[in-house]
């Protein structure tokens, strides 16, 4: 950075000292209306003195910030005019000051006049820095720019620049690249600003399609600096580069149909997923379980000493998943210890354990169970019936344990019940096909063999 | 030695301690470690992801992820040495045609190969290959099993590695780096999860064909975690895990009292100099106990049905690849966290008949097929798949021509390692079922869709544990390392 530039810097600094210094003359210069503070008006041409100085050494300052370049060019051009022309009209009042004293009227419109131009230009100048529309942001105008999904009905039909890139673009990337923001000096929210490129160029070579800013900033891996978007933020899926690429490849024309780029068979792929991607879609209703406190330490440490393993779900979720492999004394003990945080318990898994039948008592304590395992145990139909009262249940295993279909087909009417693994248990082909032909949600495994295959023929047949 | 002699020793390494020649050496070096130790922050356990501080009670109690995982253990199926994805899943007809022309300049130009020089003929699928199942998949008749899980698994055709020797690339698949000295995946797994059985290790590995992988036993090494995370090797033959067993005239009270007693002694130094490697030791001596019961049995076959070793092709008592898949079934039913397989003899040069493509090479197909096949299956018809992830690879893949070693065609049909592409498959913890993702050029040469890095594979299995990869980190030598170094991302089309 020269020197030039250095001062250039300075502006938005020195700004504030006209307008804190003008602010004061206008308050004060009102205020020497009143008698007891007439007083003051021996020092305002004082202080506006030296509001002028601060005003024209911003003036200064502001100009060599402008001969960096920025993309809006027009907003610094407005905000250098009005600048000069707020700068003016204070100077003018300098001199004019006394004479317009005489007149009460004038001089109050005067002071509104000042005031008006000065609020424009600091407005002008905060638009610049903080970006347009930073001002009312979320109170006024409450539009986000990436609400609209797709409305294009024949993909043939679309045009690439308005209908996919600028969509795109607009999802992705004028967040930091439009209206609010200028990364870059770059905007990508419309066409003319999309030619005019940004701080380091031209967007799209015409000569070297593959040379162009746009397309080696999204095709640089992800984990180069200057990949775009930035690595934290929304990626472009797989679909939108391969439509960047060809519309770029294509020569980046600003007008065309899909057709009329004749997409191959890549690009077609690529179309389809990205219509998918971005239509609106049928939201499916993700089942999301109620919040729940952290376990309490204590409860946790008992419990582990009985021989339970006590695993949070996740950090963000303290429901619990209950593990009983290691249970020293007996299940009916460690399950009355578990009932006390029955509601945290989301997952059980009593597996290989020494239950019985009568341990499960008060399984139906455990209302929020989404899973529950009582394989590899000697639990028979009794125990089956402890487990209709678990509404929430989607998965349930009960391989190798003396159940029957009698108590499997109990279950059925579980509302949630998903997954029910029966491998190992005694259930004639006749009881099987009775429980395939009940209507309900619930996947019923059995435990099928595989087909064994004779590899030696094909050893012996390649071989020769 | 006698109880006086003992006695004595002790007394005088207490008074030792209270000598002005103790105090001035600390006081000289221990200021100097003091300054030292706010720097390194080594011994800062589980910063990354500590959440509670538990973990001075047990090192493998089980700790929340990030998220939700939807698998809950793993069981990887590493065949080293490299199986070659030619010839089992990335069917290329084009290659056929081109069989024994010279490969074209462009694929061989600045490259480097382990033994190909100058200019080596292409050489076409040396097997023959079908669409199978509702995905229709294509696989190889070297594969005669794998056909009726094959819409249970996600294919990746177009895994790429950076190194093309079997030891770093062996390195690399499992620690994230091609140089020695980091935690192998299994480790990383058990220390961010901990395990959900304290009677079993929670990282098992289990070797076949004859030899250890190349990369040696770093490969499931702990690196700079608590060697509490490291693999522990059971054998399938014999004894499970060496020197388990009590020996003559000790009963088990007797070996409960003395490890009781060490412990003791432990406790005490921990308290003293808070290494967390005496934590480590505390919690194996505990676990080599409970071990002596509970190893055996898991790890025993022999109590399986028969229709069990027919369809798996075990026979208990051999140390086997089958036997080892079988075992890993048993093992993350237990909830065992992370299950470890390696399988030697997979690197088909064509130097002899026991690496030749249309020999050595099918016998191996043949002696694993049916045992994967049958665990997929067995795991699915348990309700074990849901929350167990399969993964299936080699450390890297082989060449579309066939080598030349020193510039000389090789005797028997056979393949160089190729580091640009290769395949990969994973099946259950939440993989999409029946799923082929990335695809290769007409000859197999390189990635042109769907590229992933070995470090998305590993993203994409923490992801599935319920781990961010880049969060999942331990400080050590004054940074946080983690698994998948500064590179990878999951691999999000293929989850379901």
């Amino acid at each position: 950075m020269n020197l030039i530039e250095l001062i250039g810097r300075f502006h938005p600094v020195l700004v504030h000292l006209p307008i804190g210094i003008f602010v004061l003359v206008i308050v004060m210069d009102g205020l020497t209306r009143f008698d007891k503070f007439t007083y003051l008006s021996a020092s305002i041409r004082l202080i506006l003195g030296i509001g002028i100085l601060s005003a024209i050494l911003s003036l200064v300052t502001g100009y060599t910030l402008s001969l960096e370049g920025i993309n809006n060019q027009d907003l610094v051009d407005n905000h250098q005019w009005t600048a000069i022309g707020t700068t003016a009209l204070f100077t003018i009042y300098y001199f004019l000051r006394q004479k317009l004293m005489a007149k009460r009227l004038a001089h109050t419109y005067t002071l509104l006049l000042l005031l008006v131009m000065l609020a424009w230009t600091g407005h002008q100048g905060g638009s610049l820095t903080h970006g347009e529309g930073f001002l009312t942001e979320g109170t006024l105008d409450a539009k986000t720019i990436t609400a609209a999904p797709l409305d294009i009905k024949d993909i043939n039909q679309a045009l690439v620049y308005k209908d996919l890139v600028q969509y795109t673009l607009n999802q992705k990337c004028v967040q930091c690249h439009g209206s609010k923001k200028q990364k870059g000096k770059l905007r990508l929210d419309d066409l003319s600003w999309i030619k005019a490129g940004g701080k380091n160029g031209n967007l799209i070579n015409t000569t070297d399609p593959s040379d162009g800013e746009l397309i080696k900033r999204i095709l640089l891996d992800d984990i180069d600096e200057h990949h775009m978007p930035p690595k934290e933020k929304t990626q472009l899926t797989d679909a939108e580069l391969v439509i960047f690429q060809w519309w770029i490849n294509a020569g980046a024309s600003f007008d065309k149909s899909v057709a009329a780029l004749s997409p191959d068979a890549k690009v077609i792929k690529a179309l389809a997923s990205f219509k998918a991607e971005n239509q609106i879609q049928e939201k499916t209703i993700v089942k999301t379980r109620e919040p729940i406190d952290k376990l309490d330490e204590q409860i946790k440490k008992r419990l582990e000493k009985m021989g339970w393993v006590v695993s949070t779900i996740s950090l963000d979720d303290n429901h619990i998943r209950l593990i009983g492999y290691n249970i020293e004394g007996t299940i009916n003990d460690a399950l009355v210890a578990a009932a006390e945080i029955s509601e945290h318990v989301i997952e059980l898994k009593l597996s290989f354990s020494a239950l019985k039948d009568n341990d499960l008592k008060n399984l139906n304590q455990f209302i929020n169970l989404e899973k529950l395992w009582l394989d590899h145990t000697d639990i028979s139909d009794n125990a089956l019936k402890q487990v209709t009262a678990l509404n929430n249940l989607g998965y349930l295993n009960i391989v190798n344990t003396k159940t029957t279909a009698g108590g499997v087909k109990n279950l059925m009417n579980l509302p949630n019940l998903k997954m029910i693994y029966l491998q190992g248990i005694k259930i004639t082909t006749d009881e099987r096909l009775a429980l395939e032909s009940i209507k309900t949600n619930a996947n019923l495994y059995f435990g099928d063999s595989m087909k064994s295959v004779i590899t030696d023929t094909i050893f012996v047949k390649k071989a020769e | 030695m006698t109880k006086e002699k003992i006695q004595l020793e002790a007394q005088r390494t207490a008074l030792s301690y209270q000598t002005r020649r103790h105090f001035l050496g600390k006081c000289r070096t221990g200021m100097g470690m003091m300054a030292m130790g706010s720097v390194l922050d080594s011994c800062n356990l589980f910063s990354g992801n500590n959440a509670d501080g538990s973990l001075v009670s047990n090192p493998l109690s089980p700790r929340a992820p990030h998220f939700q995982g939807k698998a809950k253990s793993v069981i990887f199926l590493h065949m080293a040495g490299a199986p070659s994805q030619l010839e089992m899943f990335d069917y290329k007809p084009e290659l056929q045609k081109m069989d024994g022309l010279d490969c074209p300049d462009s694929f061989i130009q600045g490259k480097k190969f382990a033994f190909i020089r100058g200019v080596p003929k292409l050489l076409g699928p040396q097997a023959s290959f079908k669409q199978y199942g509702q995905s229709g998949l294509w696989l190889s008749d070297n594969l005669p099993h794998f056909q009726q899980v094959i819409d249970d698994v996600t294919i990746l055709k177009a895994v790429n590695t950076d190194q093309f020797n079997h030891a770093p690339a062996q390195l690399l698949m499992h620690c994230g780096t091609p140089r020695l000295g980091r935690p192998s995946m299994g480790s990383w797994v058990t220390y961010g999860l901990g395990s959900e059985n304290s009677n079993l290790p929670g990282f098992v590995v289990l070797t076949s064909g004859g030899r250890n992988p190349d990369a040696g036993k770093s490969i499931w090494g702990s690196g700079f975690l608590p060697s509490v995370y490291q693999g522990v090797q059971c054998r399938s033959e014999g004894d499970p895990v060496l020197f388990l067993e009590d020996p003559n005239g000790f009963d088990r009270d007797m070996r409960k009292a003395s490890i009781e007693a060490i412990n003791n002694v432990n406790e005490l130094s921990y308290n003293e100099y808070k290494d967390p490697e005496i934590l480590a030791r505390i919690s194996q001596y505990e676990m080599a106990f409970k071990m002596q019961i509970a190893v055996p049995d898991v790890m025993s076959i022999a109590d399986e049905p028969a229709y069990i070793h027919e369809m798996y092709g075990t026979k208990p008592g051999e140390e086997s690849f089958a036997n080892n898949v079988l075992l890993a079934r048993k093992l993350v039913e237990k909830g065992v966290r992370f299950v470890q397989l390696f399988d030697w003899g997979w690197d088909s040069h064509g130097t002899g008949e026991d690496t030749a493509l249309d020999k050595g090479f099918i016998g191996k197909c043949l002696q694993t097929d049916k045992a994967v096949s049958a665990l997929l299956l067995d795991l699915k018809q348990r309700g074990l798949l849901e929350e167990t992830l399969v993964v299936w690879g080699g450390e890297f893949g082989r060449t579309p021509m066939q080598e030349n070693r020193d510039g000389k065609q090789n005797s028997f049909k056979g393949r160089d390692h190729h580091s640009e592409a290769f395949s990969m498959w994973m099946a259950g913890g939440g993989i999409k079922a029946g799923f082929s993702y990335g695809e290769t050029d007409p000859i197999g040469y390189n990635a042109i869709e769907g590229k992933v890095s070995v470090y998305d594979v590993q993203a994409t299995i923490l992801k599935q544990l319920g781990f961010d990869h880049e969060q999942l980190t331990y400080q050590f030598q004054g940074r946080p390392f983690r698994l998948t170094d500064v590179f990878g991302k999951p691999i999000d089309p293929i989850i379901a």
